[in-house]
């Protein structure tokens, strides 16, 4: 009657999942199955770059302002704004301006920015590795933290043991998803950066500087994947296949390392995945906490000087990591439990 | 006229978390409604008492313009819970009018909006509201169109996937054969099926839409000045925090109870939905009258005396069942669905669930008593078992070999080679085919009866003593039943191996076994030779009933007997006789 | 139940006719065939019994001709007419001269409806207030020995069986030409069983019902069809009557598929 909390596994969309028959999944006879997921994956990539290609290009725009004002200056006489404008290209053609776009776009070109006159390659060239450091150690910290957690959890408190610490760790895991990122962020920067003084408040210059910023970017994660991980797990516990293991009675460590992991680890890499490129791009507040020199503060910065060109640059390269992220997430997916590479899988 | 069980519906079940949620919720609601009425003046009245440290007047200080600290955090509750309501509304409307559109439309249309959206939840929200903030202009009511718009995309997915789910269901393709236009089945089947986690996923989207939503408003892109929500107090809090600590405190109380409300009530609805919750958990086995080590053995190699299985709600699921396995007879359990056959089975592997309580005068097989506990190496090598579905049987993730060896590694400490290349010759055995290749293959690559083959192949690597067979050819083919019926019997016959065979088919039952026992309501109500039962040679009513409701393509009844009209109660009918 | 014009029809034309229907699935080289050209037909008041093992075709067969599964090529004819060859509001109309009764009794009923609200969808699928159908809904109801005030009740608080008699009814209330049920007892107890087939052996007799009864069990089939058709990896390998095909299977498969029937005269496991 009830569903399972719908972000759990899912096989949704297959429509006709009992007459399969004889089990002829994804029914590949001449192909591999990896090549025909290849061409079919590779297709979805592809039409999925378009649209963000088409989408950011004309919506950057929509933001209300004169790109022309804002790289004038305030005191610009009208001359000089139409001059800047012209000097941009502003008064071409939309379809002219998205034709030139795409063509710059094939050759690796993401235009110049409007207020710094460097190119936007470049800008995002030096940014984006900072947010990457901090993105890549974030989920590093999340997987390593939140999985064993969880499954941790999900073992002690199976078949209704435990109560007490299925609602402490409830409660705990709830807290800390409900404490904005900038006040946890702050939070830490009193007590270590200002009452303790052991580690750096603000700035990438040093390696410790790194420590408060990954810490304040992961915290949030770490809690929502280890719910859905201990949550995932009770649900593995009660398959019919962990009841095999458990009538060869195997140890403990094998049961659940190796039975009962590999089968929740589906929902946990896919949101991984998910929350990987949201770090990428939803680093802006920690960034702006700790003044950290990454693309999240530079966008921010670009929307307030209507820097069209910075806005697009960084929203295309942050889309196509997201896409990039996603088809990689499948692929490990599809090396650990093969029967994903046949059908849809679609969890959240 | 049938007289129809009225079953009364599960009652909704207040957890500690859901209470306090509600409550916290109920307080910030109180807050949001009263406080701007009373506190409006000394929350946003400038006076010449900037930046003060608390007093008795002003119990958390004032701002940099002489504002009370405390009644400006509750004051903007109100605007902050209005946004963060207002944001929900339309990302949940939004979701489900997308999600609900998508499953109406043709196939086609329906995969690529789809694939649109699975593009659209990869890409980071955040950067997306950012963007909308930003071509809106910013502001109160930008701000929440912003989010809103950028949740829409998370929650349609998951609405799209509930509602594939449940239009699998036979209901929707029922009402779709009746003629039911498509929005009548979304508002008749869809919806009030999808209530309970829609109910939840929008408490879970409350709590991060009020985060997302300060956030917006503490990068400076929200709400904006006079209007103040929590985010937008913090940016002007947090810039002081060095020399005004306090003013930071009460808004940042104020969003995290309210974050953390609203998530304890999505868990406390997810928990109260979950049709497993409830259920109490014993581990507690009740000792033995006598120890087995005590009784003689006699010649029996399983011996079952008086064993009890009791649920966690008091209620007795085998009601002192007695029963014994000679070694190499080949004992088979029939009974209907409830009758506690499968139970009696579990509980002589030693696999009950845990929160079934177990009594037994005698529950041994050769000498492992199952009241205690045991070696597991004994436990997994004496005793093989098969399952009744092969289709869940098997680890999905692991490959069929590393499975089929598990045994013979971990408990005979064979290295892997030996392990498998003994597998591979009890697969040929058993007449599989290219038992090579399929040891390197994952389950959902083999067929049900391949399946089924193979676990009853690992089920003897071991030489067990005793095989229990739960329903193993219940989910296969009749052709394929047949065959496995065949490899069953020729290994009682080849090896000796004592088997307890479960099932709810009398045809089966008499053809294999030596002896059948016929269950009912957690009671032996017969015990007769499979020979007899073939002849129809039985005396308990039930068992000649059963016989009379069977169908059979041998001869054309007019009318079955109907066993158990709602009328008749059974259980009554067995108190008259006496196993 | 009974209308004239129709009656004269199926004086020649039966009532379902299913001609050399191919049904695949997907495309390409991944494209599978599930049906290869099958050929079937039932006369008014007949049943026809489809068997088959698992990957047969026998379920793809049931949604086919309820036109949940589009043909590749052949046609599907209800009345002489061609489903096929329909569009919008006609479709609608032929779909409900063709009713089936799925298989899983707790799936098959909306738990959030109360039975008098899913027979009155049947009745009347947009305006389908139990209210206005009480009379109708009362009828359907006493056909299947059911009291009339269990149409306020919810599908929770009857039994497997019991949900399973009511589908019946819901399919009933449609007053279809055609009725298929696929499956339907796999997944009850033999005593409900028993009950469930005595409930459509009436209905057969006394509503003079044209069905199509799909099921793995041959015990079961033989139980309640007048012909019977095998099917075997989407092929038809044997048809004809019930007597004829039990008792003297031509083709080899068949043979072996009424010799593997446990308690059978051709069961043996050695």
């Amino acid at each position: 009657m009830s569903e399972p909390v719908a972000l759990s596994r899912a096989t949704a969309l297959d429509n006709n999942p009992r007459s399969r028959g004889p089990r002829l999944r994804g029914g590949a006879r001449n192909l591999s199955p990896w090549t025909e997921y290849a061409i079919r994956r590779g297709g979805g990539v592809l039409l999925s770059l378009a649209i963000l290609v088409v989408v950011t290009f004309f919506m950057v725009p929509l933001i209300p302002g004169d790109p022309a004002v804002a790289v004038a200056g305030a005191d610009a006489t009208s001359e000089q704004i139409d001059a800047i404008r012209h000097s941009l290209g502003l008064n071409d053609p939309l379809w002219l301006r998205f034709l030139n776009y795409v063509g710059d776009l094939a050759t690796g070109n993401l235009g110049n920015s409007f207020a710094y006159s460097t190119s936007v390659t470049t800008i995002i060239a030096t940014k984006l590795p900072y947010t990457a450091e901090l993105a890549l150690l974030g989920i590093t910290a999340v997987l390593l933290i939140s999985i064993p957690a969880g499954m941790s959890v999900g073992i002690l408190t199976r078949g209704n043991r435990r109560k007490w610490l299925d609602v402490a760790f409830g409660m705990v895991t709830g807290f800390f998803q409900a404490v904005p990122q900038y006040v946890l962020a702050t939070i830490l920067v009193v007590l270590f950066a200002i009452t303790w003084r052991i580690l750096p408040a603000a700035g990438a210059a040093t390696l410790t500087a790194l420590i408060l910023p990954v810490v304040g970017l992961s915290v949030g994660p770490i809690c929502s994947i280890s719910r859905v991980v201990r949550r995932e797990t009770s649900t593995v516990l009660e398959q019919d296949y962990l009841r095999t293991a458990r009538g060869w009675r195997l140890p403990a460590l094998r049961l659940y390392a190796r039975h009962t992991l590999p089968n929740l680890l589906t929902t946990a890499l896919t949101l991984a995945g998910l929350i990987l490129s949201g770090m990428l791009g939803g680093a802006i507040i920690i960034e702006n906490v700790f003044n950290w020199p990454g693309v999240g503060k530079e966008i921010v910065t670009a929307i307030v000087n209507k820097d069209y060109p910075v806005i697009q640059g960084i929203i295309l390269v942050l889309g196509f990591l997201a896409i990039v992220l996603n088809l990689l997430v499948d692929v490990i997916l599809g090396l650990i439990d093969p029967r994903t590479l046949g059908g849809k899988r679609s969890n959240g | 006229m049938a007289k129809t069980p009225r079953t009364p519906g599960r009652r909704f079940r207040w957890t500690p978390g859901l209470l306090i949620g509600v409550v916290m919720m109920s307080v910030m609601v109180a807050i949001a409604v009263v406080a701007p009425l009373f506190l409006t003046s000394s929350a946003e009245t400038l006076t010449a008492n900037p930046s003060q440290g608390p007093s008795a007047e002003h119990w958390l200080g004032t701002d940099d313009f002489g504002r009370d600290v405390l009644a400006r955090s509750l004051v903007a509750t109100r605007l902050t819970l209005l946004m963060t309501v207002s944001t929900t509304i339309m990302a949940v409307v939004g979701g489900i009018a997308i999600g609900t559109a998508v499953w109406l439309a043709p196939a086609k249309v329906r995969n690529g909006a789809l694939r649109l959206i699975e593009a659209a939840v990869a890409y980071p929200s955040l950067i997306f509201a950012l963007l909308i903030a930003a071509i809106l202009g910013q502001g109160t009511w930008s701000a929440v169109l912003a989010i809103a718009i950028a949740s829409i995309p998370a929650f349609s997915r998951l609405t799209a996937n509930m509602a594939a789910s449940i239009s699998q269901r036979n209901y929707v393709s029922t009402a779709r054969l009746l003629g039911v236009p498509g929005p009548r089945i979304i508002t008749r089947h869809l919806l009030p099926n999808m209530a309970e986690p829609l109910l939840i996923l929008t408490a879970t989207v409350f709590a991060t839409t009020l985060i997302e939503l300060s956030s917006l408003s503490f990068i400076g892109l929200g709400v904006q000045n006079p209007e103040y929500d929590f985010g937008r107090l913090l940016n002007e809090a947090l810039v002081n925090i060095y020399s005004q600590p306090l003013q930071a405190v009460m808004p940042s109380i104020m969003i995290t109870v309210t974050g953390l409300s609203a998530m304890l009530i999505g868990d406390g609805l997810a928990a109260a939905s979950d049709p497993r919750g409830g259920r109490r958990h014993r581990t507690r086995r009740q000792a033995s009258e006598l120890p087995a080590s005590l009784r003689s053995s006699a010649d029996a190699l399983v011996e079952v005396d008086n064993l009890t299985i009791t649920a966690p709600t008091g209620k007795e699921l085998v009601k002192g069942l007695s029963l014994s396995i000679r070694a190499g007879e080949v004992v088979g359990l029939v009974g209907e669905s409830g009758s506690g056959k499968s139970l009696t089975a579990m509980s002589i592997a030693g696999l009950l669930p845990e929160e079934l309580t177990v009594s037994a005068r005698t529950l041994r097989v050769g000498d492992l008593d199952l009241l205690g506990r045991n070696d597991p190496r004994r436990m997994a090598t004496e005793i093989g078992l098969v399952y009744q579905d092969p289709g869940t049987t098997f680890n999905p993730a692991l490959r069929m070999g590393s499975q089929l060896t598990e045994v013979s590694r971990v408990h005979l400490k064979e290295s892997r080679t030996t392990a498998v290349a003994k597998m591979v010759k009890a697969l040929a055995d058993i007449r599989i085919t290219r038992p090579e290749s399929r040891m390197k293959q994952y389950p959902h690559q083999l067929s049900g009866g391949m399946l089924q083959r193979a676990m009853i192949a690992t089920s003897l690597v071991s030489d067990p003593k005793l095989i229990i067979a739960d329903e193993p050819t219940t989910a296969l083919d009749v052709t394929v039943q047949a065959d496995v019926l065949r490899q069953f019997r020729s290994i009682n016959r080849e090896r000796g191996t004592a088997m307890l065979f479960i099932s709810h088919d009398i045809g089966v039952v008499q053809a294999l076994c030596d002896t059948v026992i016929v269950m009912n309501g957690g009671k032996v109500l017969e015990r007769l030779t499979g020979a007899d039962l073939a002849k129809g040679n039985v005396k308990h009513p039930y068992t000649k009933a059963l016989l009379a409701a069977t169908p059979s393509m041998s001869e054309r009844k007019t009318e079955l007997v109907a066993l158990r009209s709602d009328a008749f109660n059974l259980d009554e009918e067995i108190e008259e006789v006496s196993p | 139940m009974t209308d004239s014009n129709s009656a004269q029809a199926a004086g020649s034309a039966p009532v379902l006719e299913v001609k050399d229907l191919v049904v695949t699935f997907g495309a390409g080289s991944s494209a599978v065939t599930v049906l290869k050209g099958v050929n079937a037909s039932i006369s008014r008041g007949q049943t026809l019994g489809i068997v088959g093992e698992s990957g047969s075709g026998k379920s793809t067969l049931a949604k086919a001709i309820v036109g949940l599964v589009h043909a590749s090529s052949g046609s599907i004819l209800v009345d002489g007419i061609d489903v096929g060859r329909m569009t919008g509001p006609q479709r609608r109309d032929m779909r409900r001269k063709v009713q089936m009764i799925p298989q899983d009794p707790y799936s098959s009923l909306n738990p959030r409806r109360t039975i008098g609200q899913t027979l009155a969808e049947a009745i009347d699928p947009v305006r389908s207030s139990p209210m206005l159908h009480r009379e109708k809904i009362e009828y359907w109801l006493s056909t299947i020995r059911l009291d009339a005030d269990v149409a306020s009740r919810y599908p929770h608080e009857f039994s497997g069986g019991q949900r399973q008699r009511i589908a019946v009814a819901r399919a009933l209330a449609v007053e279809p030409r055609l009725i298929i049920a696929d499956e339907i007892t796999s997944a009850l107890d033999l005593s409900v069983q028993a009950e469930l087939l005595n409930l459509v052996g009436r209905l057969r007799r006394e509503l003079d019902l044209t069905m199509a009864f799909i099921s793995h069990d041959l015990d079961v089939v033989h139980h309640v069809s007048d012909s019977i058709m095998v099917l075997y990896n989407g092929d038809v390998v044997e048809a004809g009557s019930v007597d004829a095909v039990y008792q003297n299977p031509q083709d080899p498969y068949t043979r072996k598929l009424i010799d593997s029937v446990p308690g059978g005269p051709g069961f043996d496991i050695g």
